[in-house]
């Protein structure tokens, strides 16, 4: 990969990798930090990533960054959650859109980034498998218990209603 | 194929774009076949995320230019080196020093204590053994010779024991030393002499060391028991000790001291002339002479 692809990589995937990391992590700050550490990866290494594969390349790495910084920052995270669902009992917001966040943050980073790989960029279970060091049928097995789960999440939230 | 038990999965399928046209075509005929079917349907359709329009702050900090400045770094100058190193390596071989010199302490002292007590054991067993021997020999001809011989004393000559105990740990030690003492008037109930245990007195006087006195009247306590009772002296002891015990406030150690004077405390004769008191596993040799 020359430098101009790597720019041009920067200009067509840094919003869609930030936007999965976003909806993932919900803190802007680290999400930013950890597109930027993908990014620098993918410039230590340019010379070997090849402009076909970059895409997928920036989204496992950005993926396992994330999961690594997760892991570290566990405890902060979960009180996070737990504030979230407070709020969401008794909140009254009933429009799809804001059942569907919630729903999604209730998720494991994991399921959460199946929703998303395959929601937002359309990857297949094959190619979200690569991303997320799965195969296939797991990642089809694990994207609808997820799904069920917001589902169930949902209807709850429509009960309370 | 689509049917009642797997229509589920086969939603989310067709949820998350996994179907060909075909199957897409199946999944649609089913849900217009089933209505029941329909609200599954279209409440998995809902469960999708679209695309928001997210964009990443300042793009300008990825780029290659930015990126290289990074490789930008330093490399360490090795020519700067700490003047005071030795400094250092002193103070942590003196810490370590240290330590090793506590630990090597404790060790040889632990070292010297089981030694101790290994060598110790060691010359205790081979003198210990024949004189218990032979306290067993003559344990068994004691009674009848103390009946022969008819030294019962009278009630003024009438030996007693005093013993007082101290207040230390190794009380059994100080019991040893101040066990026997003759009495000239011994303050005496006269009811207790009738009887066959032997009478207990506390002295007024007591003593410190073994005097010739003492060692005699301890050769008549060895005399005085009568056959039937072997282990009156070693009751008597005990219960004096109890008294002492209880007058100087020392309940808790009772119990204790009166097993131990029980183990510790056993007088025995080997023939009408060598007597002995044991303590423990010692045979201490008693004169007989007057």
């Amino acid at each position: 990969m020359t430098e101009r692809e790597y720019n041009q990589c920067v200009d067509q995937y840094a919003d869609g990798v930030y936007r999965f990391i976003l909806k993932n992590m919900q803190v802007p700050e680290d999400a930013q930090d950890v597109v930027q550490s993908a990014f620098e990866k993918m410039w230590k290494n340019h010379q070997d990533v090849k402009i076909e594969t970059a895409k997928a390349y920036l989204f496992t790495v950005a993926y396992n960054q994330m999961i690594d910084h997760i892991r570290k920052n566990k405890r902060m995270t979960l009180v996070d959650e737990f504030s979230e669902s407070l709020k969401i009992s008794w909140s009254k917001q009933t429009s799809l859109k804001g059942e569907l966040e919630k729903a999604l943050q209730q998720l494991t980073p994991l399921q959460k980034s199946l929703i998303l790989l395959k929601d937002y960029e359309g990857y297949s279970y094959d190619e979200i498998g690569k991303i997320t060091s799965l195969n296939a049928s797991q990642v089809k097995v694990y994207l609808h218990r997820a799904r069920m789960q917001m589902k169930e999440y949902i209807g709850k939230i429509e009960n309370l209603i | 194929m689509v049917d009642q038990t797997n229509f589920e999965t086969w939603f989310f399928m067709y949820a998350d774009n996994e179907l060909s046209a075909d199957e897409r075509w199946e999944v649609e005929e089913f849900v217009r076949k089933n209505p029941s079917c329909q609200k599954e349907f279209d409440s998995i359709q809902r469960l999708q995320f679209h695309p928001e329009q997210v964009a990443f702050p300042d793009k300008s900090v990825l780029l290659a230019d930015q990126m290289s400045l990074n490789d930008l770094r330093f490399e360490a100058d090795t020519s700067i080196v700490y003047p005071f190193k030795q400094e250092l390596y002193r103070q942590m071989s003196l810490g370590k020093k240290r330590s090793y010199y506590s630990m090597a302490i404790a060790a040889s002292m632990l070292l010297l204590v089981g030694l101790f007590f290994l060598f110790n054991q060691q010359e205790q067993i081979p003198t210990s053994l024949p004189v218990t021997k032979n306290i067993v020999q003559g344990s068994l001809a004691a009674p009848q010779n103390s009946l022969a011989s008819n030294t019962v004393p009278s009630k003024s000559e009438k030996l007693t024991n005093i013993v007082s105990s101290r207040r230390t740990k190794k009380i059994q030690l100080a019991v040893a030393e101040e066990l026997v003492l003759q009495v000239e008037e011994p303050v005496i109930v006269p009811e207790m002499e009738s009887k066959s245990e032997e009478t207990v007195v506390i002295a007024s006087t007591p003593s410190s060391n073994l005097s010739e006195e003492a060692l005699r009247a301890a050769a008549y306590r060895m005399a005085s028991p009568a056959p039937t009772q072997p282990d009156a002296v070693s009751i008597n002891t005990a219960m004096i000790i109890e008294a002492s015990a209880k007058s100087t406030e020392q309940g808790r150690l009772r119990g204790l001291v009166r097993k131990l004077s029980r183990q510790l405390f056993k007088e025995k004769e080997t023939d009408d002339q060598k007597k002995y008191i044991q303590v423990a596993s010692f045979a201490i040799p008693v004169s007989n002479k007057k």
